[in-house]
């Protein structure tokens, strides 16, 4: 079976401009090609013009994309009252269109050899579902990398069919899931947030139901994220672990294959046809910002720049450590 | 004596019924947002800025010693005399390399395949030119905070 290499890129909103500056690292200098690529919320914005390879404008989008180009508030107590969501998020619907659904730029994803997956969820059935290049049609494609980034009751429900959809990340924000799933060998995950021992408390006390409530979204993500993360390095270290009893059996015990075959026979292997997947985690020392959905073209700016930079240092480590996932540049 | 004028009821509902409209179209802001870049020469501009940026962030005695060559960057005509002369100082060599790679990336592909086999013509040679100049020029007003940043 051939190595494929797949790019895992998590939501976090306007933080997404720190991929933009990994994504830069990885294909523009680093020449790195995917052969898969799945993205969440933000992520899923991202993972269209990486399947195209088209790094200027992603670079373009983060750099020049404002709050009010992606949704326009509600006044709160009439959203609360009378619709789906606190925002509207027709710009952002709008912003889609016109960067992918272009026919041209649509044409090319279309031709790509790097296959695309964004994540949903379905709020009737509670299910992960995915969009895809060459599943879905058009429209369809469109409305899922839309729903996929709709935080909800921050932002509408997509519906698609008889089902609604929202973003990815209220049940995976970092899909490592499928892109196991998909076969890949080595994963390059992009996460936007800091590790567990890097994360500041915050210094204030939540005075709004409001603000409660965000905070408590910003604690759930982390939470998930962290999960993907270690269910993706179990997974993984489980496969390796199984992969070194076998050895040992053959070479200490001197058991021939076929016999080795038989003490896993009669109960039901998880693992059945699965590989070793490497992971590689490129993800910010500090917490980016506050909110993400601060779109200050300073501070995006300067994600895109750190990004960059955190990408060359996690590959410069990997190479001098000798995982063989990169070559030297 | 006051006189207190009482509304129908119908009056009311059609009152209320405006505000509610009133508050809605108020909700709609006009849609500007960022146009997606479709030409080479735009797409080489936008990779060089921030290839320059990251290279020059948080090292102003590079932003200034940079800010200083680019007018003997101005005078050539040529990416590859552009080139020479960024690699000639030696705190922008490798600056030089990435930005030969940030071109070589956009050039490879089958949408610009006029600017490909044009390469060497005096048009693009200009054109490329202009662009990388651009990106610079971008990527200093970016770090200086200037209204060309944007």
């Amino acid at each position: 079976m051939a190595n494929k290499r797949a790019l895992v890129l998590s939501g976090g909103g306007a933080k997404g401009a720190f991929t933009a500056g990994v994504v830069k690292y990885l294909m523009v200098e680093l020449g790195l090609n995917f052969d898969l690529v799945v993205g969440t919320s933000t992520g899923a914005l991202i993972a269209p013009l990486v399947a195209s390879q088209d790094i200027a404008n992603l670079i373009h989008f983060y750099e020049n994309v404002q709050q009010q180009d992606i949704l326009t508030d509600r006044p709160d107590l009439l959203a609360f009252l009378f619709s789906d969501a606190l925002n509207d998020t027709k710009p952002l619907e709008r912003l889609i269109t016109k960067f992918f659904g272009d026919r041209k730029r649509y044409q090319k994803l279309l031709q790509s050899s790097t296959e695309m997956f964004v994540t949903v969820v379905n709020m009737q059935t509670g299910e992960i579902e995915y969009g895809n290049q060459h599943q879905d049609s058009k429209p369809i494609l469109l409305k899922k990398i839309l729903a996929s980034a709709c935080v909800p009751v921050m932002m509408p429900p997509v519906k698609i069919g008889r089902y609604q959809y929202v973003d990815g990340g209220v049940k995976e924000i970092a899909p490592f899931g499928k892109a196991i799933d998909e076969g890949a060998t080595h994963i390059i995950s992009v996460i936007l947030s800091p590790d567990a021992g890097h994360r500041e408390p915050v210094r204030k006390e939540f005075t709004s139901s409001m603000e409660i409530l965000k905070r408590t979204l910003a604690l759930l993500t982390d939470e998930i994220v962290d999960n993907d993360l270690k269910i993706a390095m179990v997974y993984s270290e489980a496969i390796r672990y199984l992969d070194h009893i076998k050895a040992n059996a053959k070479e200490k015990l001197g058991l021939p294959d076929s016999q080795i075959r038989k003490l896993f026979t009669g109960i039901e292997n998880p693992f059945q046809g699965k590989r070793v997947v490497g992971i590689t985690t490129i993800r910010p020392d500090e917490e980016l910002m506050e909110s993400s959905l601060n779109f200050d073209p300073d501070k995006m700016r300067e994600m895109v720049d750190k990004g960059y930079k955190k990408a060359k240092e996690v590959v410069s480590q990997e190479i001098a450590q000798g995982t063989g996932f990169f070559e030297p540049v | 004596m006051i006189s207190r004028k009482r509304h129908s009821p119908i009056f009311r509902i059609v009152f209320l019924l405006s505000i509610l409209l009133i508050l809605t179209a108020c909700e709609t802001s006009p849609e500007i947002g960022p146009e997606p870049l479709a030409g080479f020469f735009e797409k080489v501009t936008a990779l060089v800025t921030t290839t320059v940026r990251g290279q020059l962030r948080d090292n102003p005695p590079k932003q200034t010693l940079f800010a200083a060559q680019l007018p003997s960057f101005e005078k050539t005509a040529t990416m590859n005399q552009l080139m020479d002369e960024l690699k000639g100082i030696d705190p922008f060599k490798n600056l030089g390399y990435l930005i030969e790679m940030d071109i070589m990336f956009e050039l490879q592909k089958p949408e610009h395949h006029y600017e490909r086999s044009n390469f060497n013509s005096s048009e693009v040679q200009r054109q490329l030119v202009s662009a990388i100049l651009a990106g610079m020029k971008k990527a200093l007003s970016q770090l200086q905070g200037g209204k060309d940043g944007k």
